[in-house]
């Protein structure tokens, strides 16, 4: 049985954890950078290939994508899709998961409770909606991860700064409501369509965000059972059996806030003791 | 009669919007540019343009213009259930990812134009010593680079950005067609080497309505390369080439368009109004004879 890891050039705590899980199982793993990956279409069929290996030929495929070969990720996954393998994240996963507003669209229409957002291109409509909000807003990047690109705007007059910068690099406008929580969320890892893991993030003094890249604290966390069912059921949402998904209590319940299908779990295996990595090959093993 | 929202760039939107008035009435059409569309999440899954829910309409025609097609695939996700649209959410997806639907076109029989995909500079140069040069780079957003040497390689590849996916191919000696296709009809034109009419054989015809089937959308701009008398697919482009046809063909593809889309909207004229309800009267009154 082989394994085809892709993920990136540089591969961080979690490619290499996996790599040394997936040995313990598959009788060969390789691992594909994805900005060397190369596709060929023609009239005969397709391929995708590393030089002379060729991706069609593993029979298992476990996907790491990141946010800047996301389109090209993608592409690769709706082909390997094509070609009748059995993948753990869908192709739309990887644009619904890395794109913020889309997250919402996804788990909205599938019931999981998630805040009032807006989403625009043009910097007037938006400046229209802000009156009927209620302060603090969050302003996001569409595409931004490990907390970076997040914004709090206290005012409708700060949220315009905002805005004004955002219009001004072309980038779409997203603004969130603020859910109230002190300062802390939890991670959830999905396995398998379950959950495997999970702990709280606390955020630093001062800070309003709680992921650890940013100087968050991570401790263990066991999920009541309407946090494990909507963390469940946002994955399914997102057609993703393996990835994490992160929710905040607000006043009026649990509220997903972001999902991620390329998730690290070094904090989680730290404070949890629980091995991630493993639990992600065998899953993906069983698949196939 | 039924409510047309037009989603698209201004300078496309202003050829379909007064077809569109003439078939269905003035107050009946809106055209909204992607920049005056707010979605929203939360209490409730909406797509909204100014005071109105564009939900509200009978028929949402998406001109995604490459840059934004993202934001079109939310508004698809989002109405796509509850109104008619021009081209479906799950299209939209696909180009997204024009391998994926190259491939999947392929397999429905369509002859295409053999390409690679890459998505970082090494690789383009591996290919360019592999496949020798002239080659045709281009993004997914249409824009074809011709390249002819390595310098001029190096050159191209510093314009693309991480992770940016790039196709590339040998440069093909073959006459260039575009074609639009939208229910029956299917245009033709020659753009290369020189650009003239052309009148669509019934090849062409064929595989150009095979492709709008498979497509499912309502109607779709094709790019062909005609290489021995067979015809290989080199791009589609959901933004139809307005004033190109126009200028060549003659003809008026808005025009085209919105006279589909009322046929596609069953708007019934005044005589089939008056069948319809004598026959409901003959019902009702003695049965039919």
């Amino acid at each position: 049985m082989k394994l085809a890891i892709i993920g990136p050039i540089k591969r961080g705590y979690e490619e290499i954890r996996l790599l040394e899980e997936a040995k313990r199982i598959f009788d060969s793993v390789s691992y594909f950078a994805i900005p060397q990956l190369v596709v060929e279409i023609n009239n005969e069929g397709f391929d995708i290939k590393y030089k002379q290996k060729s991706l069609l030929d593993y029979d298992a495929i476990l996907p790491r994508i990141p946010r800047s070969y996301k389109n090209y990720g993608t592409a690769i996954l709706s082909l390997l899709e094509l070609a009748g393998k059995r993948l753990p994240i869908k192709p739309i996963s990887v644009i619904g998961s890395h794109n913020k507003f889309l997250t919402l669209i996804f788990l909205a229409e599938n019931g999981v409770p998630v805040p009032e957002t807006y989403l625009a291109l043009g910097r007037d409509v938006v400046e229209k909606i802000l009156d009927s909000l209620s302060y603090p807003v969050v302003l996001k990047l569409l595409y931004g991860s490990r907390g970076l690109g997040v914004m709090f705007a206290d005012s409708k007059n700060s949220a315009i700064s905002v805005i004004d910068a955002l219009a001004r690099f072309n980038e779409p406008i997203f603004v969130e409501e603020f859910v109230p929580n002190p300062g802390e969320d939890i991670r959830a890892y999905v396995v398998g369509g379950k959950v495997f893991a999970s702990m709280k993030r606390v955020a630093k003094e001062g800070e309003r965000r709680a992921n650890i890249g940013i100087g968050g604290k991570g401790m263990t966390y066991e999920l009541s059972e309407e946090e494990k069912e909507i963390a469940e059921k946002a994955a399914k949402a997102l057609e993703m059996e393996i990835c994490g998904i992160d929710i905040i209590q607000g006043p009026k319940g649990p509220v997903v806030i972001e999902t991620n299908v390329n998730a690290q779990f070094q904090g989680l295996e730290k404070f949890t003791g629980k091995n991630v990595a493993r639990a992600i090959v065998e899953y993906v093993r069983e698949l196939v | 009669m039924p409510r047309i929202a037009i989603i698209a760039p201004e300078k496309e939107g202003s050829f379909l919007l007064p077809e569109f008035r003439k078939e269905f009435g003035d107050e009946n059409v809106k055209l909204f540019k992607p920049e005056g569309i707010v979605l929203s999440v939360g209490n409730k899954l909406e797509a909204r343009a100014g005071n109105e829910g564009v939900e509200s309409f009978d028929y949402i025609l998406l001109l995604p213009p490459g840059p934004k097609k993202e934001f079109f695939y939310m508004i698809a996700r989002i109405v796509g259930n509850k109104v008619k649209l021009s081209i479906n959410k799950e299209t939209l997806f696909y180009f997204w990812n024009p391998p994926a639907l190259f491939a999947k076109l392929s397999r429905h029989g369509v002859k295409i134009v053999p390409f690679f995909v890459f998505a970082h500079p090494s690789s383009a140069q591996d290919l360019a010593a592999r496949e020798g040069f002239p080659l045709v780079l281009s993004t997914t957003l249409g824009k074809r680079i011709f390249v002819n040497n390595e310098e001029t390689l190096e050159d191209v590849l510093k314009f693309f950005s991480t992770g940016q996916m790039v196709r590339l191919r040998k440069s093909i000696k073959a006459d260039a067609i575009k074609v639009f296709v939208c229910g029956s009809e299917v245009i033709g034109i020659k753009i290369s080497p020189e650009v003239s009419r052309i009148r669509v054989g019934k090849d062409l015809r064929e595989i150009s309505r095979k492709i709008l089937e498979i497509l499912e959308a309502d109607f779709v701009e094709l790019r062909f390369l005609e290489i021995e008398g067979e015809y290989y697919l080199d791009s589609i482009s959901l933004v139809p080439s307005f004033e190109e046809f126009k200028e060549v063909s003659g003809r008026n593809l808005a025009a085209v368009i919105a006279a589909e889309v009322k046929k596609k909207l069953h708007v019934p004229s005044l005589g089939e109004v008056l069948d319809r309800i004598v026959l409901e009267v003959r019902k009702f009154f003695g049965g039919e004879r």
